[in-house]
């Protein structure tokens, strides 16, 4: 199976602590990949140092994929004052020749067609994730990183984000994302990572992670949050 | 004093065509050093809020001060610089409507680039990230953010503006207060006063008024719309 990613005693620190390390850790690229593990435990700076928005103080981190064959999609995107659509129009200004057409489709996969002139502060939470949707399937990405896509959303929101991510996958670009959420891992997932303090403790297939976790850590993770939920 | 008011409006009923020249003069040099202080001080103040360099704090500290220096300060530079035996001697601007463009573009650049730094500063922090992760390149980057602070940035402009029409001491030594030449409604009010005029000069005081009052209805009707629209 071809790797997503090869970190080799990869270290970053943040205001002098260690925020995240791996000695030799290979991901393989295995469809859709969910970041689980406790707030601190080091999704987010994954995430960033697989976009390339941080690099590592100490060893490496190799993907495959080139610079601008990623999207990642934040957890809070906060919005210009501007309209939906200038919100796509946007990408003209990177690398990516985008058309009045190919922004007119992509709003309408996202349902945000009748939107498109509106002011992009004024959207609920939900349609400002399918926005930035948009943009991340605008960008022509090969792998899309979406943190924490549905938190804070109400279950209709979090359906159609899903059904977004779905949709993603289908399309054969690889995914991978952060979630709190277990049945939500469960249900897409096709490789867990589970993260703690910083280090990447667990890579499996969902049905291992969730039946017999390797790590205590995970154990313990995994029944506070099933409690939890 | 009572007089001296009524003198004023019966002046600027009549049109009278030296105020009008007068204030003409006064808005052509101040829109013009705005315009051009905007163009600039915009940018800088951008790129200073938004890029990490060796010595950006003493840069804002240098900046931030210049937007306190004295008018009259500048005056006197761009004098040497404009005077015969100055550097641009020769391009003949010292006592023209261009040599005092050149001053009150001297001193509205640093307010504006000072203010524009501070308000896209904070708005710098909120976009950072998205801006990084979408990799926009740094003239987006800047583009993208004076876009998103337009309606803020209003405020940096007109103070720029009203600096620029109401100050005195620059455009009095560079421009030399030459009557239907470099004669604006600020060296105007001083003259005329210290003649004993303060019909004509109450009346330049009430249009000075007048025009920073309109300017400052202007904005704040936009931001209000702005504020309607986009929240």
């Amino acid at each position: 199976m071809d790797k997503l990613l090869t970190l080799d005693q990869t270290k970053v620190f943040a205001d002098g602590r260690s925020i995240f390390s791996a000695n030799h850790i290979e991901i393989p690229m295995n469809g859709m990949i969910a970041l689980v593990g406790p707030n601190g435990a080091g999704k987010t700076t994954l995430l960033r140092l697989i976009h390339g928005l941080i690099k590592p103080d100490a060893g490496s981190c190799v993907s495959p994929f080139d610079k601008h064959e990623s999207a990642l999609v934040l957890h809070y995107t906060p919005m210009l004052k501007a309209s939906v659509r200038e919100h796509l129009k946007l990408l003209r200004d990177t690398n990516i020749a985008v058309s009045d057409a190919d922004i007119d489709q992509a709003l309408a996969r996202v349902g945000l067609s009748h939107l498109a002139n509106n002011p992009a502060q004024k959207l609920s939470a939900g349609e400002r994730q399918k926005l930035c949707f948009a943009r991340a399937r605008l960008q022509n990405p090969k792998l899309v990183m979406l943190d924490e896509p549905t938190a804070n959303l109400d279950p209709n929101a979090s359906d159609d984000v899903e059904a977004m991510m779905t949709q993603l996958a289908q399309e054969s670009k690889v995914v991978i994302f952060a979630s709190h959420n277990m049945a939500q891992v469960q249900r897409l997932a096709n490789t867990v990572l589970f993260m703690q303090d910083g280090q990447i403790l667990e890579i499996a297939t969902p049905e291992q992670f969730f039946k017999n976790p390797q790590s205590k850590e995970a154990t313990k993770f995994l029944a506070r949050e099933f409690i939890a939920q | 004093m009572y007089q001296a008011f009524v003198d004023a409006f019966s002046l600027l009923a009549q049109l009278d065509s030296a105020i009008i020249r007068i204030v003409l003069t006064s808005i052509q040099v101040s829109l013009t050093a705005l315009i051009l202080g905007t163009l600039i001080g915009l940018p800088l103040g951008a790129w200073l809020a938004t890029e990490e360099f060796a010595g950006k704090k003493v840069a804002i500290v240098i900046l931030n001060s210049l937007m306190g220096v004295p008018t009259v300060i500048v005056g006197v530079l761009v004098y040497l610089i404009l005077s015969r035996s100055g550097p641009f001697g020769e391009w003949g601007w010292l006592f023209t409507v261009k040599g005092m463009i050149v001053a009150q573009f001297f001193i509205t650049t640093p307010l504006i680039a000072a203010l524009s730094r501070q308000i896209l500063e904070d708005s710098w922090r909120v976009h950072r990230e998205p801006f990084m992760a979408l990799r926009l390149p740094t003239l987006a980057r800047l583009k993208w953010l004076i876009w998103d602070c337009r309606f803020s940035l209003t405020i940096a402009i007109l103070a720029g503006f009203a600096r620029a029409i109401s100050e005195v001491g620059a455009v009095m030594i560079v421009g030399g207060n030459i009557d239907r030449v470099t004669r604006t409604m600020t060296t105007a009010i001083a003259l005329e006063t210290s003649k004993g005029d303060l019909a004509l000069a109450l009346s330049l005081g009430i249009v000075l008024l007048g025009i920073v009052l309109l300017a400052n209805i202007f904005i704040f009707v936009v931001r209000q719309i702005a504020e309607r629209r986009y929240g």
